[in-house]
């Protein structure tokens, strides 16, 4: 039965070509690499390599050395906060087709994006398990608010979330973390504006469901932190151990 | 997309040559096992493959339409020409016409001398009065027969409309001729009777358009009167009128925006689900629900085949793949319906969806590109919605305007001009408000018929506002043009031209390559203009066509070129039938003289005011430019014909044998009859004697047209000169005519019976056609050979038959 079944599939990929849902021009790559996009769109991912921070993840500059924390982590190390992360991964910089992908995936709501990015997004999730210890994790989307994702009808980080839980056999809890406070996107707001902007956006619902477990939280994109920062903070406060963060596609630069 | 166009080269290839079924499918099978091959290791190498055994498919699948095998149990094969008593189970939904219904009947038995007989085949029938719904099995008594084209270049071919559907059997019969043996359950046919329901309630909510409503909801398009289809098919919507991709698709759009909605409400859901996906699976239950109540016509059908292909795409993450998803519907259609190929409305629908996909974003990018240079435009609050909103559909509408021209030109012979701005207001009213508000009303029928009413009555006036938008369409001049019937090469350039607008937007294209292009086809125009007018110029013949009319008299006379004059033309008598609505003027004379790209008939003649001739000759007078109006002053004249040589001054020349004989184009014509008295003695005159007698005579040769004259008559005209080369056979063929003494003294070559296929009159009488036949001469009957031209240049006579082309036909 599985046989006739991938027999039908081989037949309508051959007859009816899939084709990159970002630019719906060139085939799809096939065989193992296959990831829903084609080669021109993948060839424009940048991925992220060593030496990176060891904790933000962000790449440096200079091709080579170890890999190290970077100034700001540094910094707040030395502030000795107790409310951070272990660690944040992603394994692209956001630019060129990626961001356009997610653009297109999260704003006009192109859903045949989707399999594609959570595709690659599960490449991510092993990585980042290999690297660290996350067994009986718990997979949390960074939620949206009720009426954000009232507008949206699908909460894009709950894709990518459903998509690693399930590759790293992980359970998946969006229920307990919320987003009580309706915030105004972060796009357009510089870093500071960004700490202010989501203060106090998040809540724990039932704080006993994380108590002494660790976390693997889940957004689209990383780009100065504020988010996941605000929500490791209300996690760890609610008594989780451990907050690990993974993206799909993070900035360049902190600034 | 390669396998769609290779499947309909395939239809076309079964149809041009006929293949055996057995060829083709071995052909197939051949090219079909590397595609398996191919699959099974998922190489690409197997492609053309594939477009080859598709190719092949497409002759397989066209072949029973083509040649299909026809049991001796066909009730085709038993047909009598006599009247026959048939035992039938209805097969389609009834059809409402504009004089009963129209219904397909599968037959069982017949009644013959040897007792009960079965049979089987499908046929067609009109029934006047119709029969009620629910019906499942009947008898009746009908002289069927097969149908017959009226085989005219540039006709259409109603032969093949009706074998493409498995139809060779035809007939018409009152209700009172038919009897009911058995009903179906009430509860098994749900959907005819709630068409039966949706029918009595648009009755009782008394509207003002309530042929559209029904039309929209149940499919109803055959009693929409003919001057609103007419208004319709002139603003350019006449597309709105039968169900088709655009409703369907916008009840698609509004209900997956009404399921979308509903689960936004829910947090639980949107987080558990893929809400837009099942908003979109979910969709697809009214848009078949609206094909059931419009109890899914050929257009429906489509129409939601299409719909569902384009939905279900985008649920397997293919949608935006466009192209590819329009090949898949067109090859889902076909697969289905190989003959749907040859359809006006298949090539409609996807013509016009590929150059919106076509077209569209390719412009659309360019405005944009200019938009976003120009900055300050983004400030423009009303330039920016304008672009945002406006101009996607504003485009749209212009694609599929352009796109589907030729298409409408060919089929319709009429463009809209106004059509791109008329679709852009009138199609959202009809989308948006009409549609789904009638559709809502069907909905809240169980409920509550006074909010179904309410619902209705808000359809109405949306439609109502509509006619108000038609009438100021109408008011534009050149809101649309009747178009003459463009040549497949004429057609083919239109579209080529089409495909190359987006690169002459595009930047690839150098100004001086772009230029050229224009050019090209600017002169392409020219010689296309210079060639028609150098074969007017070369004509120097006398042509007569006598019309394929069915039971009546048509034929056009065109006259020798004459310098300052040009081409001359001549219409005597229009057809016409007595009992049916058909307008042989707009069916049957108009396509054939915008085939010939003839819009201009110098002189209309009509021999007597009878419907077999006066008929189809209103439609001529409105449609095409005429200066004269000739006849013989007895009896009436329709008010159509009256008040249009009213409102074009056409000048009326009321004839006799007093008449002057009159030269045109070095052409002369006598009027031989009537009597001058005849308006005297109109009394004791048949209508019939009183017929135009014309003799044409262009060098040594003469046409006698005789109209419907009899006996008497041709008593008195014997006496005179009349010879001709060739006769139009008084009558039909009566044998009330014909007199030997009348055929001596014409002494014709050539005997001409304007006659329909076997009708009830049974003309020609085998006793007139041995007569003429034991004269040695030689005969043509409209029915078997089609339209007949005979041409002369004044020395030869040459014949030509539409249906036996160049060959004289010799027929007992």
């Amino acid at each position: 039965m599985h046989s006739i079944l991938n027999l039908i599939k081989n037949f309508t990929e051959v007859v009816f070509p899939l084709l990159c849902p970002l630019c719906v021009k060139n085939e799809q790559v096939r065989g193992s690499q296959s990831c829903g996009f084609c080669k021109n769109c993948l060839n424009d991912f940048t991925s992220i390599t060593s030496p990176i921070c060891k904790k933000c993840g962000v790449p440096f500059s200079f091709e080579t050395g170890t890999n190290h924390h970077c100034g700001d982590c540094l910094k707040n190390e030395s502030k000795n906060n107790k409310n951070t992360f272990t660690a944040a991964r992603s394994t692209y910089i956001h630019s060129g087709s990626l961001a356009r992908a997610i653009r297109a995936f999260k704003y006009s709501g192109q859903m045949n994006i989707s399999p594609a990015l959570s595709t690659i997004f599960a490449v991510s999730a092993k990585d980042i398990f290999n690297e660290f210890n996350l067994t009986d994790c718990i997979v949390q989307p960074v939620p949206l608010h009720k009426r954000r994702l009232r507008e949206r009808g699908f909460n894009q980080s709950l894709v990518l979330a459903r998509s690693a839980s399930k590759t790293l056999d992980l359970a998946l809890d969006f229920s307990t973390l919320l987003r009580i406070k309706d915030t105004p996107p972060q796009v357009r707001l510089g870093s500071i504006e960004r700490e202010k902007n989501v203060r106090g956006a998040f809540d724990v619902r039932d704080s006993r469901r994380i108590q002494g477990k660790k976390i693997l939280l889940i957004d689209d994109v990383y780009t100065t932190g504020a988010t996941v920062r605000e929500c490791t903070k209300v996690l760890k406060k609610a008594g989780a151990t451990e907050v690990f963060i993974l993206t799909l596609a993070r900035a360049a630069w902190t600034s | 997309m390669p396998i769609t166009i290779a499947f309909i080269f395939g239809i076309l290839a079964g149809d041009k040559f006929e293949p055996s079924l057995g060829v083709a499918i071995f052909l197939f099978s051949l090219s079909f096992l590397p595609v398996i091959l191919g699959v099974f290791y998922t190489s690409l190498r197997c492609l053309p493959f594939i477009w080859i055994a598709f190719f092949f498919l497409g002759i397989i699948f066209i072949h029973p339409v083509i040649l299909p095998e026809i049991s001796s149990k066909h009730i085709k094969n038993h047909l009598t020409g006599e009247r026959m008593t048939v035992e039938a189970v209805i097969i389609s939904s009834l059809e409402p016409r504009p004089k009963g219904m129209r219904v397909m009947v599968e037959a069982r038995r017949i009644i013959t001398e040897e007792g009960l007989k079965d049979v089987s085949g499908k046929v067609l029938l009109n029934i006047q009065g119709g029969i009620p719904a629910g019906v499942k099995r009947i008898v009746f008594t009908s002289r069927l027969k097969e149908p017959k084209n009226f085989a005219n270049p540039g006709g259409f071919d109603y032969e093949w409309w009706l074998k493409e559907q498995g139809v060779f059997v035809t007939g018409s019969l009152s209700s009172k001729a038919l009897k009911v043996l058995e009903n179906t359950q009430k509860k098994t046919n749900f959907i005819e009777n709630s068409r039966v329901l949706i029918r009595e309630v648009v009755a009782k909510a008394k509207l003002k358009n309530p042929e559209i409503i029904k039309a929209l909801i149940i499919g109803d398009s055959g009693t929409v009167p003919k001057e609103v289809r007419d208004t319709y098919s002139r603003v350019g919507t006449a597309h709105l009128l039968a169900i088709s991709g655009i409703h369907v698709g916008f009840i698609a759009f509004i209900f997956y925006n009404l399921f979308f909605w509903i689960f936004r409400r829910s947090y639980f859901l949107m987080q558990t689900l893929n809400v837009k996906t099942l908003s979109l699976l979910l969709s697809l239950f009214p848009v078949f629900f609206y094909g059931l109540i419009a109890g899914f016509p050929i257009s429906t059908e489509r129409a939601v085949l299409m719909v569902s292909v384009y939905v279900i795409t985008i649920i397997v993450g293919r949608g935006r793949d466009l192209y590819n998803t329009l090949a898949l519907a067109a090859l889902v259609i076909l697969l289905i319906r190989p003959g749907a190929l040859w359809g006006a409305a298949f090539q409609l629908s996807f013509i016009s969806v590929f150059f919106i996909v076509y077209l569209v974003p390719s412009v659309k990018n360019k405005l944009e590109n200019k938009a976003q240079s120009e900055k300050e435009d983004e400030k423009n609050k009303i330039k920016r919605w304008l672009r945002r909103r406006v101009l996607p559909l504003v485009l749209v509408t212009a694609a599929a305007t352009i796109g589907t021209m030729p298409l409408l030109a060919l089929n319709f012979h009429r463009v809209s001009f106004v059509a791109f701005i008329s679709n852009i207001i009138i199609v959202p009213v009809v989308g948006f408000i009409t549609v789904p508000l009638s559709l809502f009303s069907v909905l809240a029928l169980p409920l509550y018929e006074g909010v179904s009413i309410f619902l209705l009555r808000l359809a109405d006036v949306s439609l109502n506002i509509v006619s108000v938008m038609n009438e100021f369409f109408l008011s534009i001049p050149f809101a649309s043009i009747r178009t003459m019937t463009p040549t497949v090469i004429e057609v083919l350039c239109f579209y080529i031209f089409i495909l190359t607008i987006p690169s002459l937007f595009s930047r690839d294209w150098s100004g001086k390559k772009k230029a050229g292009f224009v050019g090209i086809f600017i002169l392409l125009i020219g010689i296309n203009f210079g060639i028609t007018k150098y074969e007017e110029r070369q004509s120097k013949d006398l042509k007569v066509t006598f019309l394929s009319i069915g039971q009546g008299d048509s034929a056009l006379i065109e006259l020798p070129y004459l310098e300052g004059d040009g081409v001359k033309r001549i219409l005597i008598d229009g057809g016409g039938f007595h009992s049916s609505t058909f307008d042989t003027g707009e069916s049957v004379i108009g396509p054939f003289l915008w085939k010939k790209k003839i819009k201009k008939i110098d002189y209309v003649i009509l021999s007597h005011a009878q419907r077999d001739h006066m008929g189809g000759l209103a439609f001529i007078l409105e449609n095409f430019s005429t200066s004269e109006f000739w006849w013989n002053g007895l009896g009436t004249l329709d008010e159509r014909t009256l008040a249009e040589i009213e409102k074009s001054k056409i000048k009326v020349r009321v004839l006799d044998a007093s008449s002057e004989p009159v030269v045109i184009s070095k052409v002369k014509i006598e009027i031989l009859s009537p009597p001058e008295n005849a308006k005297e003695e109109k009394r004791n005159l048949d209508l019939n004697e009183t017929s135009l007698v014309l003799r044409l005579s262009y060098g040594k040769r003469s046409f006698l047209f005789t109209g419907d004259i009899g006996i008497d008559t041709e008593a008195r005209l014997s006496k005179l000169n009349i010879t001709s080369d060739v006769l139009k056979v008084p009558h039909h063929g009566s044998q009330t005519s014909s007199s030997e003494v009348f055929i001596k003294a014409v002494s014709p070559t050539i005997a001409v019976f304007s006659v329909g296929s076997a009708n009830r009159f049974k003309f020609p009488k085998a006793s007139v056609v041995k007569r003429y036949k034991d004269f040695g001469v030689k005969r043509f009957r409209t029915d078997i050979s089609g339209a007949i031209l005979i041409s002369t240049d004044g020395i030869a006579i040459e014949t030509e038959t539409h249906l036996t082309t160049g060959t004289e036909v010799m027929y007992n």
